[in-house]
């Protein structure tokens, strides 16, 4: 399973900061790891949906 | 002695509304505008008695099958005929959408999908996968909707994506913490979200988002129990919000109160129901516990009108779930008591009820106007006289001089009258209706 997942933060008030969402992120890469054997991920920017996420592929 | 014709005006704020009428329930005002009319009567289509849960969301795929998910299982229906062609082992369907030739399917914790010719080819499913992509914050809401070419699928306070790579992206949007993510719209490309945080909390909370950006464009807050439902009245956007039945304007930037679903003197209680409402040419439908709301109006010198245009084949008070317009009829999930089904709109006709507004001093009688009476068809009566209770009240039909069905006893009130009028289709089919065009009371 291939996911991404945003962790930039546009500053709307109210909306989750990086570290916020880096700490989620952590979590659900925990959920993750107890379905599948591998979860690798990285870093990267997409063009169409603007913005920083992480790549996270399981296996 | 008021005459009340004005049946293109629907339902008024209550029984002093002297323009409208105070109840209208299985009434087709729109067929023949300025004439009231029996609306057709909804049938189970599960005589196999495969629902086993209210079924609370649906989709009509590209192949003209339709899709509803109820509980565990997802029930096709094709051609009329329905059989359950899957059962998650990821707990109760709670969204259903289409994307890219796959039919996508949420579960509280799991997104799975299937290709749209295996949905309606395969029976039992094998070719499904119920767990292709997992949700962060496995709330109990789940509403999909395709928007700008994306596949949007609400997840707690994220919005999650299935993009137009075919991508899923857990976490596209992020708003409020606390809010729950209810129901959606398609706003022009942009997509509005409703929101709920608890049944004990009044704040519901609309945001709109155009996609891509990394945050929402712009929100909006109204003090009740949470966003039901989205819809559309003859091109404007609408929100059901609350407990008891409000309609707001969605205006996109602010919710501004619009109107009330209302069935008289009976409490209407609306929840969160995501894939309560649909459009069937041009008309829109919405579900309360008291039946399917028609809103709208049919030519632009109207106002948009409502009645109580259907109700299900388990009678008014029955929780009813998903509706989903599939040619000129529709699908519709209910539950009463241990009784589970999907209605759809039959050939046959319900008895119509009519009560009107109020008047005030004494009235003698009660006169109701006919276009069309076919044989075994009748007009009954019952009467409230002042604030007491409704009483049958003897009518007979005036063939010979007036085409009118009127009182063959007095009313016999102080000051108050509220009639209530039932067009009784035939007796023995139920397939002819009178057309009735005023009330004198």
């Amino acid at each position: 399973m291939k996911t991404l997942f945003r962790i930039d933060s546009s500053g709307k008030e109210g909306h989750e900061t990086e570290a916020q969402k880096k700490q989620k992120l952590k979590e659900y890469i925990k959920m993750l790891k107890k379905e599948y054997k591998k979860v690798t991920t990285k870093e990267v920017k997409n063009p169409l949906r603007r913005g920083k996420f992480v790549k996270i592929i399981c296996e | 002695m008021p005459r009340f014709s004005n049946w293109t005006n629907g339902v008024g704020i209550s029984e002093e509304d002297q323009n409208y009428f105070h109840r209208l329930v299985n009434a087709d005002i729109r067929s023949k505008p300025g004439k009231i009319q029996n609306s057709l009567a909804l049938t189970d289509i599960d005589d196999g008695g495969i629902v086993t849960s209210l079924p609370t969301c649906s989709v009509v795929a590209s192949n003209g099958d339709t899709f509803l998910g109820a509980g565990t299982k997802i029930i096709k229906i094709s051609s009329g005929v329905e059989s359950v062609v899957h059962t998650s082992t990821q707990g109760a369907v709670l969204g259903l959408g289409e994307h890219q030739g796959y039919i996508y399917y949420a579960t509280a914790t799991k997104l799975g999908r299937q290709t749209v010719s295996n949905a309606s080819s395969e029976t039992p499913w094998s070719s499904h996968n119920d767990s292709w992509a997992t949700f962060t914050n496995q709330k109990a809401y789940k509403p999909m909707l395709w928007v700008n070419q994306i596949l949007c699928i609400g997840d707690g306070n994220y919005v999650a994506i299935v993009d137009e790579s075919g991508v899923f992206n857990a976490n596209a949007l992020d708003i409020l913490e606390r809010d729950v993510i209810t129901s959606f719209l398609n706003t022009k490309d942009r997509l509005t979200m409703g929101t709920f945080v608890n049944e004990a909390v009044h704040q519901a909370r609309g945001y709109i988002w155009d996609t891509y950006s990394p945050s929402w464009d712009d929100s909006d807050e109204v003090q009740e129990r949470g966003v039901n439902m989205f819809f559309i009245i003859n091109g404007y956007w609408y929100a059901q919000i609350g407990q008891i039945g409000n309609i707001y304007q969605w205006t996109g930037a602010r919710f501004v109160l619009y109107s009330r679903l209302r069935d008289g003197s009976n409490t209407v209680t609306t929840g969160i129901n995501p894939y309560g409402s649909t459009t069937v040419n041009g008309l829109t439908l919405v579900v309360s516990n008291r039946g399917v709301h028609s809103l709208g109006k049919i030519d632009g010198r109207l106002n948009p009108a409502q009645v109580i245009e259907y109700v299900s084949s388990a009678g008014q008070g029955t929780t009813l779930g998903c509706i989903e317009a599939v040619g000129s009829n529709f699908y519709l999930g209910f539950n009463n008591d241990a009784s589970y089904g999907i209605d759809k709109i039959g050939t046959t006709y319900a008895e119509a009820i009519i009560e009107t507004p109020v008047t005030y001093g004494k009235r003698r009688q009660v006169r109701i106007g006919y276009n069309s009476m076919p044989e075994n068809c009748s007009i009954t009566a019952r009467i409230k006289n002042d604030g007491g209770s409704f009483a049958s009240h003897a009518l007979e039909d005036d063939s010979a001089d007036m085409r009118e069905y009127r009182s063959t006893v007095d009313i016999d009130n102080k000051s108050e009258t509220i009639a209530e009028i039932t067009l009784v289709p035939n007796s023995e089919d139920q397939s002819t209706k009178p057309i009735i065009n005023y009330i004198d009371v």
